[in-house]
């Protein structure tokens, strides 16, 4: 990895690090990307790449022809092309695809410019269609940035009818097109132009030589927002963020200035902690789990979070408190143990560049932001990042934060128990499961758990929503999900399972369990009604697979400890296979109730 | 023209053509190889507006197309380390 962020380095020097990159990392995981295009962008790969890279993906890239966008979709034999890319990106730019609204907006009459915003959204929408028909694959489309000094001047501003109003308008409909497909989502480039300015977007004399209209800051700007989607669609979006307290959360130090001394309150500098509270507030609500790790001594920090009028965050906001004068490398691995979380999943924010060098050294899989010397700056280098960007936000993310404060409440009563009495501790636990077959309420969950679950993870597919509809709705295929409930509260969907049924075989697709649902035997349960299916569907035999990654050691034994028995070894993957004629299995009695569909099961004998 | 200023310009075109420097003559132009494309252009504009911290009009870019060109209109701009 090349170490240095992407905004210290020359273009050469980017180009250079790729090249190199290109070379070494060969055993990097390959993210295929196919551009559609009307502009040339090529300038942009090199950050593209670099990016990627960062993210431990080897991005393969097909620019594509220019200017060919509908040609290339709606010819035959195309489907091949797009059908095997992990992302698709369209970028028309706005003075091409909407050249008379761009270019000419004064000569038109109303009815014209309705004609003209007719034709640009009938070509969008026949590329998006032609190529939704010829792949699932997860598409992004630029929408149009605003035209920055409009025709009429400040006129323009006040009519719905004149070129700044119709740009906006053709947005909005760009953003129905855009929901009317699925996998489909757009990059906002009029959002990026206001965040950046078009000053530093464009750069005119590339847009005259050669139809290339950003500047170098404005390739590096797009590449970063292409990576934030594909971040979240490999499931790899952070999920903790790991705060400190002094001189982060608050101004001062609490355990030299006090409470009354601490800079937290409407005025400045405490304002701007307030401020980056409130973004952090935001982060928990979209159900990022907060963690503080600080040096200090706990009565301090309790009280400031008790008794402190001006602190926006509460102590109910953080799933765990590191609070101690041990090293903070310590307690950051304590959090993911806790959590049960890799390391990976944790952002690690401080002012302190010592601590985050240290951090940086001995855990390189943890990200890292150092807060810079300015306090008002805090809430911009924070939301700039994009680390726990997702393109779904599900009921289970909303939930996230108390489902994992409910985990620790399972821990805790967990430690009653002597580890020879498991089952009376899941007893105790008074779990319900329901296994159901999957609907469209469902896919954008089951293809989130499919994205992000690593470890209890038996093939580790990754499916998009677009591909999961497509399991759902073929045949022979069944796609189940599976939720919890207990004494501590409700878990939601936490498994999944797809199998395959052909000749009499069924083949176990996937089949996973979201790390908070580990270790209470309910992959058993997930197992029995596996073989129940393939029974049903009168298969003799039903096959499952372990593909090894470097985070599924767990279930390495799997199929092996139920009486599997191994067919073949290949080299990224163990096929196993149960003869259904000897397969007895039956649920586990833990459980307070299992339901599958509409059948319920264990309940009665519970009661006796 | 100093020859250190030309032994510099000589490796960022080199480096962004992937050529050998030794390749790269004070005459060396577009003409002499099929890697310098209107692509390839655009990376070495790129390049030199980092290296030298200048700016280049349209007319400049359309012009510098060999390496004496390149390095007169980086004289004109009196362009550092140039």
């Amino acid at each position: 990895m090349s170490g240095q962020h992407i905004d210290k380095l020359s273009f050469d020097e980017i180009v250079k690090s790729v090249e190199t990159q290109d070379q070494q990392r060969t055993d990097v995981e390959t993210f295929q990307i196919a551009f559609l295009r009307n502009i040339t962008l090529d300038l942009m790969l090199p950050y593209l790449k670099f990016l990627c890279y960062e993210e431990n993906f080897r991005a393969e890239i097909d620019m594509g022809n220019y200017d060919t966008t509908l040609q290339d979709v709606a010819g035959e034999g195309s489907g091949e092309v797009y059908s095997t890319k992990d992302l698709i990106i369209i970028c028309l730019h706005p003075r091409i695809t909407a050249k008379r609204i761009y270019a000419n907006f004064s000569s038109l009459n109303t009815a014209q410019v309705n004609e003209e915003i007719k034709s640009v959204l009938g070509y969008i929408e026949s590329v998006l269609g032609h190529l939704r028909k010829k792949t699932t694959s997860p598409i992004l489309i630029h929408n149009f940035e605003l035209p920055i000094h409009p025709t009429f001047g400040i006129l323009d501003y006040q009519d719905k009818h004149k070129q700044v109003n119709v740009v906006r308008r053709i947005n909005q409909e760009i953003l129905h097109l855009v929901k009317r497909q699925e996998s489909v989502y757009i990059i906002d480039m009029d959002l990026l132009q206001s965040r950046i300015g078009s000053v530093h977007l464009t750069d005119e004399r590339f847009w005259h030589m050669g139809r290339a209209p950003y500047s170098r800051e404005g390739y590096l700007a797009i590449a970063k927002e292409y990576i934030k989607f594909i971040r979240a669609l490999r499931g790899k979006k952070k999920k903790c963020l790991v705060l400190d307290c002094d001189n982060t959360l608050w101004g001062g130090i609490v355990g030299e200035d006090g409470l009354q001394g601490i800079k937290i309150d409407q005025t400045y500098p405490g304002s701007a902690y307030r401020d980056f509270q409130e973004a952090i507030l935001d982060l928990y609500n979209r159900g990022v789990l907060l963690a503080l790790c600080s040096k200090n001594n706990k009565a301090d920090i309790d009280e400031v979070f008790k008794s402190h009028p001006d602190m926006i965050l509460r102590k109910e906001n953080f799933v765990t408190m590191k609070i101690n004068w041990d090293e903070k490398i310590s307690n950051i691995k304590e959090i993911a143990n806790d959590l049960n979380i890799g390391l990976e999943s944790l952002v690690f924010v401080d002012d302190n560049e010592f601590e985050i060098n240290m951090v940086k050294k001995m855990l390189p899989e943890v990200s890292i932001l150092l807060l810079p010397k300015e306090p008002s700056a805090y809430r911009r280098t924070l939301e700039e990042q994009g680390f726990f960007d997702a393109i779904v936000f599900s009921e289970e993310d909303k939930k996230r934060s108390q489902m994992y404060r409910a985990e620790a409440q399972r821990k805790e009563a967990k430690v009653q128990f002597k580890s020879s009495d498991i089952q009376d501790y899941l007893k105790y636990l008074e779990m319900e499961i329901y296994i159901g077959t999957a609907d469209s309420f469902r896919v954008s969950r089951i293809s989130q758990l499919t994205q992000r679950t690593n470890q209890f993870n038996l093939t580790v597919k990754r499916y998009g929503e677009a591909e999961i509809t497509d399991l759902i709705n073929k045949d022979g295929c069944d796609v189940f999900y599976v939720s919890l409930n207990d004494r501590f509260g409700d878990s939601g969907i936490i498994g999944t399972i797809i199998i395959n049924y052909e000749n009499q075989s069924a083949f176990i697709d996937t089949f996973l369990l979201s790390c908070r649902a580990i270790g209470r035997g309910i992959e058993d349960a997930m197992l029995k009604v596996c073989i129940d299916q393939a029974r049903q569907k009168d298969c003799e035999n039903i096959f499952g697979v372990y593909v090894p990654s470097k985070r599924n050691h767990l279930v390495e034994k799997f199929y092996e400890n139920r009486n599997f028995s191994k067919v073949e070894t290949e080299k990224d993957k163990v096929i196993y296979v149960l003869s259904l004629s000897k397969a007895h299995m039956a649920f586990p009695s833990y459980f307070k109730l299992i339901k599958v569909g509409d059948i319920e099961h264990l309940r009665e004998e519970n009661q006796k | 023209m100093s020859e250190d200023a030309l032994q510099k310009l000589k490796k960022i075109i080199a480096d962004v053509l992937g050529l050998d420097e030794t390749s790269i003559t004070q005459s060396f132009s577009y003409r002499d190889t099929d890697r310098w494309d209107s692509l390839k252009h655009m990376e070495i504009i790129t390049s030199l507006e980092q290296n030298y911290s200048v700016t280049f009009t349209v007319d400049e870019i359309v012009n510098m197309t060999s390496v004496e060109e390149i390095m007169r209109i980086l004289n004109q701009k009196n362009a550092e380390g140039a």
